[in-house]
């Protein structure tokens, strides 16, 4: 089998001289008036997938994260003297300290779990991404007044053009910007379906123990579950599907409550018991 | 019902040089539906603009999940064995292939511009009637270009794009490697949706020689993969295998028979450098004249009375004299 290019093994090396720093901070937009649909999905897989690993980490809201991240996405930590953006780099950084959560996989159940991550990145990524951008309605009501909130007048109305624009473009040459919304919707349905299938009657993707592919649906499928939208037709489809419900209070209960009750990683506290009451009130 | 495609390349042994038509074919033979496969390379006539196109009753379709989905309602479908776990892992796989794969196979053959004009711009322009060619090339080469922009943040540094789709493409390569292992087909013996999807990619990139052939020595390097799209080929495309080695065969011919008198490789080469040379000629002496470098007198020639009268004067001296 041919090896891993040379950029890899230097990342490599690199990485793996320094343990864990105390000091990791993680940061995000205001989750309670800015964050966005899809930014807000990505922040929390990130979110769960440190408190899976057991790592220390405090969140830190900024208005400007987007700006300050180094691949012009949220969310990114700050380690040391490294700054990692977005979850697949989280990973790949953390494996390097020792820590993964996918050792006792083999290969094969590896490309499974990286073909189902693909997956959700693409399909349930790309519907948040139209629903929020594309969807006039939601664009009017949600996105426009959030995106803009902390920015004064004038440049929040071009700040939020410029975005828009990036987004629909780039929605545009994935073929996502064409299609109408309740093909949106079957789209996000089929996913759905795919990743329940593979669920199963399981706690977690693969056995008993979370990897970072339940940290990932679990931050999409719980911010699609408990995001008021105008229309509320994703929260109905992801709860169709009970056994993925299932996942996200298994690890909303295992994972955000006992850490928040314990303190260890103090994170937001109150963002996250907000949100823990919404998914009890989840009609079932 | 019945199916146009992108012509295939008999020197590559390729059925097709369009990864979407590879696709609806793999399929298409897998599932034996009763389908006419059209050979075409005029996108111009497709009743959505497009190739490859599915013409059926229910109208015309150019996407992949669309003619699978209208197939099976015909109860041909090649997902029969397959349990819901594994229907599944089909629609994962794709959309893996889609985020690790494609990014790269786009960059290598519309974009890094060595393979482009050299393979791919060469090939389509070759084989589409006239006026299109002039046009189709162009328009696919900038969609994709414009595909890759949007993936990176700073597109123009061709180096840390080209790395990160090698990168990543060679991952997948090697994941789908580890999950195929010694089967025949990804899911047994039998080939299915998710067969049709890899082996379109795993041909395409196995098969052109592009001229940045990172890729191609990848899945060389695989060898259960490699082997997997030969057997494919073998047994379900036998007449490409066959147009492959008569091409083969008749290039090797080629090469011999120009072997032996080396340097006829242009055919009359003295008419066409005396007819260039006296062109040139007619120019060059066409400037000289308007330009007046050289001067051709037309003048009226001297008059005869001038010269009589000289001469008769020189007679009348010579007369006078003696």
């Amino acid at each position: 089998m041919p090896s891993v290019l040379l950029t890899d093994s230097i990342s490599v090396e690199l990485g793996a001289q320094e343990p864990w720093p105390n000091d990791v901070k993680l940061f995000q937009q205001y989750e309670v008036e800015q964050i966005l649909l899809p930014d807000n999905a990505n922040c929390l897989a990130v979110q769960a997938f440190l408190k899976m690993c057991q790592l220390n980490h405090t969140l830190e809201m900024r208005g400007n994260a987007e700006h300050m991240s180094p691949s012009g996405r949220v969310p990114f930590i700050k380690a040391g003297a490294f700054v990692v953006a977005e979850l697949d780099p989280i990973v790949a950084f953390v494996a390097n300290k020792g820590v993964t959560l996918t050792e006792r996989l083999d290969t094969t159940q590896k490309a499974d779990m990286r073909a189902y991550m693909s997956l959700v990145s693409n399909v349930l990524a790309n519907a948040e991404l139209y629903v929020s951008w594309v969807d006039p309605a939601t664009y009017e009501d949600v996105t426009k007044p959030r995106y803009g909130s902390v920015y004064p007048w004038p440049i929040n109305v071009f700040l939020t053009r410029q975005k828009r624009n990036q987004v629909v473009r780039r929605l545009r040459v994935l073929g996502w910007q064409q299609k109408t919304l309740e093909e949106v919707y079957n789209e996000v349905e089929h996913c759905c379906s795919a990743l329940s299938e593979r669920l199963d009657r399981q706690d977690f993707f693969f056995g008993k123990r979370p990897t970072e592919l339940d940290a990932l649906v679990f931050g999409h499928l719980f911010t699609l579950l408990t995001t008021p939208l105008p229309d509320n037709r994703l929260a109905t489809i992801v709860r169709s599907f009970s056994n993925l419900v299932k996942l996200c209070q298994v690890v909303e209960r295992d994972f955000f409550e006992k850490t928040n009750g314990g303190g260890s990683s103090s994170g937001n506290g109150e963002g996250d018991y907000d949100k823990l009451e919404d998914l009890n009130q989840l009609p079932m | 019902m019945e199916l146009i495609v992108w012509d295939g390349e008999a020197r590559y042994g390729l059925p097709s040089m369009d990864l979407k038509s590879l696709q609806m074919m793999a399929y298409i033979k897998f599932s034996g539906a009763p389908v006419t496969i059209i050979k075409s390379s005029n996108p111009f006539r497709s009743p959505t603009g497009r190739l490859p196109v599915f013409k059926c009753t229910d109208g015309a379709f150019s996407d992949f999940n669309q003619v699978a989905t209208f197939l099976r309602k015909q109860n041909f479908s090649c997902d029969y064995e397959l349990s819901p776990k594994q229907c599944s892992e089909v629609v994962a796989y794709e959309q893996l292939l889609l985020e690790k794969l494609y990014p790269a196979l786009v960059y290598l053959w519309w974009v890094e511009p060595k393979s482009y004009y050299d393979v791919i711009h060469k090939w389509y322009f070759s084989s589409m009637p006239f006026p299109h060619k002039l046009w189709y090339p162009r328009k696919y080469h900038q969609g994709y270009c414009d595909l890759i922009n949007s993936m990176f943040d700073d597109p123009d540094d061709n180096q840390l794009v080209e790395t990160e789709l090698h990168k990543q493409a060679q991952e997948c390569l090697t994941m789908l490697s580890n999950r195929l292992g010694d089967r025949e087909y990804f899911f047994g013996r039998s080939p299915s949706t998710l067969d049709a999807v890899i082996f379109s990619y795993l041909a395409l990139l196995l098969k052109v020689d592009l001229k940045v052939p990172v890729l191609q020595n990848h899945i060389k390097a695989c060898p259960n993969l490699s082997r997997y799209v030969s057997k494919t080929i073998q047994r379900f495309f036998p007449s490409d295998l066959r147009a492959e080695e008569q091409a083969k065969r008749k290039a090797h011919r080629s090469t011999d028979t120009r072997d032996s008198p080396p340097k006829d490789d242009v055919p009359n080469k003295g008419r066409n450098l005396l007819l260039s040379g006296l062109v040139a000629f007619s120019a060059m002496f066409g400037y000289a004249i308007a330009a007046g470098l050289v001067q051709v007198d037309m003048g009226e020639p001297p008059t005869e009375d001038d010269y009589d009268y000289e001469y008769d004067d020189y007679n009348d001296g010579e007369s006078g004299g003696s």
